[in-house]
């Protein structure tokens, strides 16, 4: 079988091991880089190179930060009596761009999962913990994923923290719908879990 | 509803097949291994994303093919008919690769999907849901509900996941590596799951019950009752939610050092029954082979018409090769009472009874 040369390949191979991107794709993304001058490829390389170096994780609550602190833990007019834990960055972000929510966040690094091998110890529980105690949180809201493991991941928490951190307010995140679409419209498994959790009035 | 069109291409023996269905009865008929059961098959494949055969999807693509397509057009009572494509494609020596689309783009769920073109299809195999043990009962149990409550098929699955992580962990308690406080939010999450589970099949068998007693009486004529009974695992005083779950939750303490001991879940709605009684005897142990065939064909009928109440319109009902045990008289009973639905779809190697109507007729020539 006839095949490319060896960079090409490399290239191709390394973007086929990017999540989303199949072997088209791949070889797409890699002929666009070679069809365009020069410095887009090196561009690409050197930020590339760099994203380990400039990336750390903050040191208070797990966020991707570029200094000691991320720009949340930063930034002093930030409630820091609420706390609100997600499993990731990125649901922190998804949180920040609703642009609601104005106390601090505490970045798991996943949820429990038995069948996967994660654990308790292997998220950042005693972290939360420590930070509730030294912050004197008034508040914590789990916003872990409304998945089997996002609840049971909850409900470990809510365990957790009414043992060590009793005066503390703990609250789950609600599901419900989207707003703007016409009830018509929602998915019916999304209207019939909206209805089952009702709040009353 | 009905389904107005059906094309297949390069779909089990097909290369190619476009057939125009209109309401009532359609009948397939051919020699054996003509693809008359494929043709429902497709239908079943189209509504559930599913075969009813085979739990591989990659046998559905014609040899040597490597894709398989059926579209077909679904036309309810009210609104716009849906068209509705599957897409099999072979993908390395694995299983195949399934593209759902309905209307031009793929359903949000597939709880969405199962919800939205309800089917009931009437098999040989019907029989063991009365013959076999309780794992089909069961299984009919949940394709029932899912056809009828949007969240039946989420709770089933996320109970299964939460079954299968407390699983993994009573495995690692037995070797010291996991605790009771690891354990207690799976437990939660199972026991929350499950209750809502047992809460809906009893609801359904409440309403399936009296239907299928009736057809029963109506199709065997004869003077012994037949009798549903939902036979919880956990059995709760009350009804309520909130006792099924304490009911969960006292079941779950009582058999807690068993559980270690084998490092797997005991109790719960994975374990439930459905009892199908004939004269207050359970047909399985004492009915004959007619009785039992009958039973079945009394639940599968109850379910189509517990779909119709609770939808307002009845499912499209599929008829695979099922009335040959039947003698003439009982095929044409069967015949009638499924007329009452808007379309039927029936497969035959033999002659449909004289004297019932026949809408359309497809005839397959031998392979």
């Amino acid at each position: 079988m006839l095949r490319y040369p060896a960079p090409l390949e490399r290239v191709i191979e390394e973007f086929e091991r990017l999540p989303g991107i199949g072997p088209k794709s791949a070889q797409r993304l890699a002929f666009f880089l070679l069809s365009r001058p020069r410095d887009q490829a090196q561009a690409l390389g050197e930020t590339v190179l760099l994203l380990h170096e400039g990336i750390q994780p903050c040191a208070e609550c797990g966020n991707y930060a570029a200094a000691r602190l991320c720009p949340v833990c930063a930034d002093d007019t930030r409630d820091k009596l609420v706390l609100c834990v997600v499993e990731t960055a990125t649901d922190l972000m998804a949180l920040e761009r609703a642009g609601e929510y104005r106390g601090l966040y505490h970045v798991l690094g996943g949820a429990l999962s038995p069948l996967a091998g994660v654990g308790p110890a292997e998220l950042r529980i005693g972290e939360l913990l420590e930070r509730v105690q030294r912050y004197g949180t008034e508040e914590v809201i789990l916003a872990t994923s409304p998945t089997v493991e996002g609840d049971a991941t909850a409900e470990f928490l809510r365990q957790r923290l009414s043992a060590t951190a009793p005066q503390v307010k703990i609250s789950r995140i609600a599901l419900g719908l989207p707003v703007g679409a016409d009830m018509d419209y929602a998915d019916q498994v999304t209207l019939a879990r909206a209805l089952r959790g009702r709040t009353p009035m | 509803m009905h389904v107005t069109r059906l094309s297949l291409s390069q779909f089990r023996c097909h290369d190619r097949l476009e057939l125009a269905l209109p309401p009532g009865l359609n009948v397939f008929v051919g020699p054996n291994a003509s693809g008359k059961t494929s043709l429902l098959e497709a239908v079943t494949l189209l509504v559930s994303g599913r075969s009813p055969r085979t739990n591989w999807l990659r046998e559905m693509i014609r040899w040597g093919a490597d894709q398989a397509r059926v579209e077909g057009v679904f036309a309810g009572a009210t609104g716009s008919p849906d068209e509705v494509t599957v897409t099999l494609t072979r993908s390395g020596s694995g299983e195949a690769q399934r593209d759902l689309c309905l209307n031009g783009a793929p359903p949000a769920s597939v709880g969405a999907w199962l919800q939205r073109l309800p089917v009931v299809l009437f098999e040989p195999d019907d029989l063991q849901l009365v013959k076999a043990g309780a794992k089909g009962r069961r299984r009919f149990i949940n394709m029932a509900l899912a056809g009828l409550r949007p969240l039946y098929l989420d709770d089933l699955l996320r109970y299964r996941r939460a079954v299968q992580h407390r699983n993994e962990l009573l495995k690692q308690a037995a070797r010291g590596r996991a605790s009771g406080e690891d354990l207690a939010p799976w437990t939660a999450q199972m026991v929350r799951a499950g209750a809502q589970l047992m809460a809906d099949r009893e609801w359904l068998v409440e309403h399936l019950g009296p239907r299928a007693a009736a057809l029963y009486a109506d199709l065997s004529g004869g003077t012994e009752a037949l009798e549903l009974r939902y036979r919880p695992n956990v059995q709760a005083e009350e009804e309520g939610l909130p006792e099924r779950m304490q009911a969960f939750y006292e079941a779950l303490e009582a058999a807690a050092t068993w559980e270690l001991r084998r490092g797997s879940t005991q109790v719960g709605p994975h374990r439930d029954e459905l009892l199908v009684l004939i004269g207050g005897k359970p047909a399985r142990d004492f009915g004959s082979q007619g009785q039992q065939r009958t039973a079945a064909l009394a639940l599968k009928l109850a379910q189509a018409q517990v779909l119709t109440a609770s939808r307002g319109e009845p499912p499209l009902v599929l008829l695979d090769d099922c009335l040959s045990e039947l003698d003439g008289s009982r095929q044409r009973h069967v015949l009638e009472l499924v007329g009452q639905f808007d379309q039927l779809l029936l497969t035959t190697a033999g002659e449909v009874p004289a004297g019932v109507e026949v809408a359309h007729q497809v005839v397959l020539p031998p392979a």
